[in-house]
């Protein structure tokens, strides 16, 4: 039997003003099942990719590039790019997916007018879509982990905490795609954000080589990438080299997290309630 | 003094006591853009088991209205109740109870008609095992039942039209809400829609609908409003509305700038309204006899007709429904 709405809590009537909404409704929930009944279908050409990607990237790197690097930090370069790369998949997945995937959906598909027409608020459809990017994007992050375990470089049995890593900054990464989305008025204008925004993160952010190899007055550029921090700690949960310090590492994902979510929703509406 | 205070008491008693068949009720409702007053003060009510219509030109306000109405866009003044419950209040009462059919058909092109059907009977928490049983019910009512595995861009616009519609009847809402229903299709579909759509009104379904066709609003509508730039122009039954402010007959006409002069003194002492849009005139004859015996000059293009809602429409903005 269909459950009372009503008891799922009240909705409030569109209107101007912040929100500071709950990211975990049943709402939510149904927006993120929807994008992932569709992707479903499209599994055939959607799923493979990351794997194949994680394996393309670790070859080039690892046995390219490695030949030429000795050792980082202590590390094979193929166990350092490895936690660079799952984080690399995590940020394009994620920025990808709530740019082109929402845009999409938004204003071609038209399927958000489709769905606040129901009991399901603007909200819920944001955090679907960021939910589902997070989600994806840890499933491609998780890909990395896999390959690597199968090629046994895995040093440390703390990989299992990469993944709620992956899918905390992959929401992150996602709030600040849908940030993005909320403000252009066509795909050209996503060149911006790829170009000043992702592609920085991922060079920036000790994906490839440390934050501390770059000179002392420019590696500020690494602490303000909201990527560094998940790459930091999620190499260390790789690597097994666990310290208190990390604890800062998640207030600050977290921070950022919290801070371009309500962003995202608050830009969403503005848009879309006229 | 004391009739004022007799005025306001009965007013205050009705709305005390709401008729128990409102569903819809529009209160000087208004609508604000940054630069521009989409809806200038609207009121009217919609009753159970009805179809009724909001008439008028494109950018008259009505779907800003229907916006107001589906709880997605606030109302900027006024008041704006549905079934019983403000929208600037607990708008999930009214979402789980309405069934919208948006102007744009806005279904998910990468699932089939029937998972269609299913994925958004979820938005509404209803059970797959439910969802199913409905959406087979729906899909037989729409005959829409051999299309049921096909993706929605394999499917007529027709086909989607009606699917939409069926979309909307997941829920088993109370009140149907349609922006232009038959917007885009050929004569042959929106004969098929408006055939559903009468269906729905002998379940028992409350239909609003907007249109800015005057067939539509005659074939469907037991009541409407014609709204012209955000404001209401008239309110009634359709042959109601005709036959008040248009009469029986109507002729139009274009004519030389001369022989015009020649026309006033012919239907002076006849009950004939004339109104001139554009190039042509239209002669409004409000008594069955009116056209009797008239002998018109000659000119390069006459048309004798019934009177219908357009030219209600005409009479009231001095322009046809399909001018911008």
């Amino acid at each position: 039997m269909s459950t009372n709405y009503a008891e799922a809590g009240t909705v409030r009537a569109p209107g101007r003003g912040i929100v500071f909404p709950n990211p975990f409704t049943l709402g939510t929930y149904r927006v993120f099942q929807r994008n992932k009944d569709v992707f479903l279908k499209l599994w055939k050409t959607e799923l493979w990719p990351p794997v194949v990607e994680a394996l393309l990237s670790l070859f080039a790197f690892g046995f390219g590039l490695g030949v030429y690097i000795a050792q980082v930090n202590g590390q094979s370069y193929i166990q350092f790019i490895a936690a660079g790369l799952i984080f690399s998949s995590v940020l394009f997945t994620a920025s990808f997916e709530c740019m082109f995937g929402t845009f999409i959906r938004m204003q071609q598909e038209k399927v958000f007018d489709a769905i606040i027409a129901t009991p399901v608020s603007i909200e819920e459809v944001v955090s679907g879509e960021i939910f589902f990017a997070a989600v994806r994007a840890t499933f491609n992050g998780t890909c990395v982990i896999v390959v690597m375990a199968v090629l046994q470089l895995i040093p440390s049995w703390w990989v299992i905490l990469v993944p709620p890593v992956a899918l905390l900054a992959g929401f992150m990464l996602a709030s600040i795609a849908v940030v993005v989305t909320s403000l252009v008025s066509s795909f050209t204008s996503f060149n911006y954000y790829i170009t000043l925004g992702v592609i920085p993160m991922q060079l920036f952010s000790s994906v490839f080589f440390p934050a501390s190899q770059l000179p002392e007055n420019v590696r500020w550029v690494a602490f303000l990438s909201p990527l560094y921090p998940a790459v930091d700690l999620g190499r260390a949960l790789y690597t097994g080299n666990i310290h208190a310090g990390l604890l800062l590492n998640v207030v600050w994902i977290l921070g950022l997290t919290v801070f371009f979510y309500l962003l995202a929703v608050n830009l969403m509406r503005r848009r879309l309630i006229k | 003094m004391s009739n004022n205070a007799i005025k306001t008491g009965l007013v205050l008693d009705k709305a005390a006591q709401p008729r128990p068949n409102v569903v819809v009720e529009a209160k000087n409702l208004r609508k604000n853009y940054k630069n521009f007053e989409a809806v200038k003060g609207i009121s009217f009510q919609v009753y159970q088991k009805e179809c009724f219509g909001l008439l008028g030109p494109n950018g008259a306000g009505k779907s800003t209205t229907i916006r107001m109405l589906n709880c997605v866009s606030p109302i900027s003044g006024g008041s704006l109740s549905v079934l019983g419950h403000s929208v600037t209040g607990d708008i999930r009462q009214i979402k789980t109870q309405i069934g919208v059919v948006p102007q744009d058909d806005n279904l998910d092109v990468d699932l089939t008609v029937l998972q269609n059907l299913q994925v958004y009977a979820r938005y509404f928490n209803i059970d797959k095992k439910e969802a199913t049983r409905r959406a087979d019910e729906v899909l037989e009512l729409f005959q829409l039942n051999e299309k049921r595995n096909n993706k929605t861009d394999e499917i007529s616009g027709g086909m989607k039209r009606r699917l939409v519609i069926a979309r909307a009847l997941i829920n088993q809402p109370k009140l149907i809400i349609l922006d232009e229903p038959t917007t885009g299709l050929d004569p042959a579909a929106r004969q098929v829609v408006w055939q559903q759509l009468r269906l729905l009104r002998e379940r028992g379904v409350t239909i609003l609908l907007t249109t800015h066709y005057m067939e539509e609003a005659t074939q469907l509508c037991d009541r409407l409003v014609i709204i012209n730039e955000g404001r209401i122009m008239a309110e009634g039954q359709p042959r109601e509305l005709v036959q008040r402010l248009v009469g029986y007959e109507v002729i139009e006409m274009r004519l030389a700038e001369e022989e015009k002069q020649s026309l006033l003194p012919l239907i002076a002492n006849r009950p004939i309204l004339l109104e001139e849009a554009g190039d042509t005139l239209y002669l409004f004859g409000q008594h069955n006899q009116a056209f009797h015996n008239l002998a018109l000059p000659e000119g390069n293009y006459r048309l004798r007709r019934e009177a219908s809602l357009e030219d209600v429409f005409l009479r009231l903005t001095g322009r046809g429904l399909g001018a911008e």
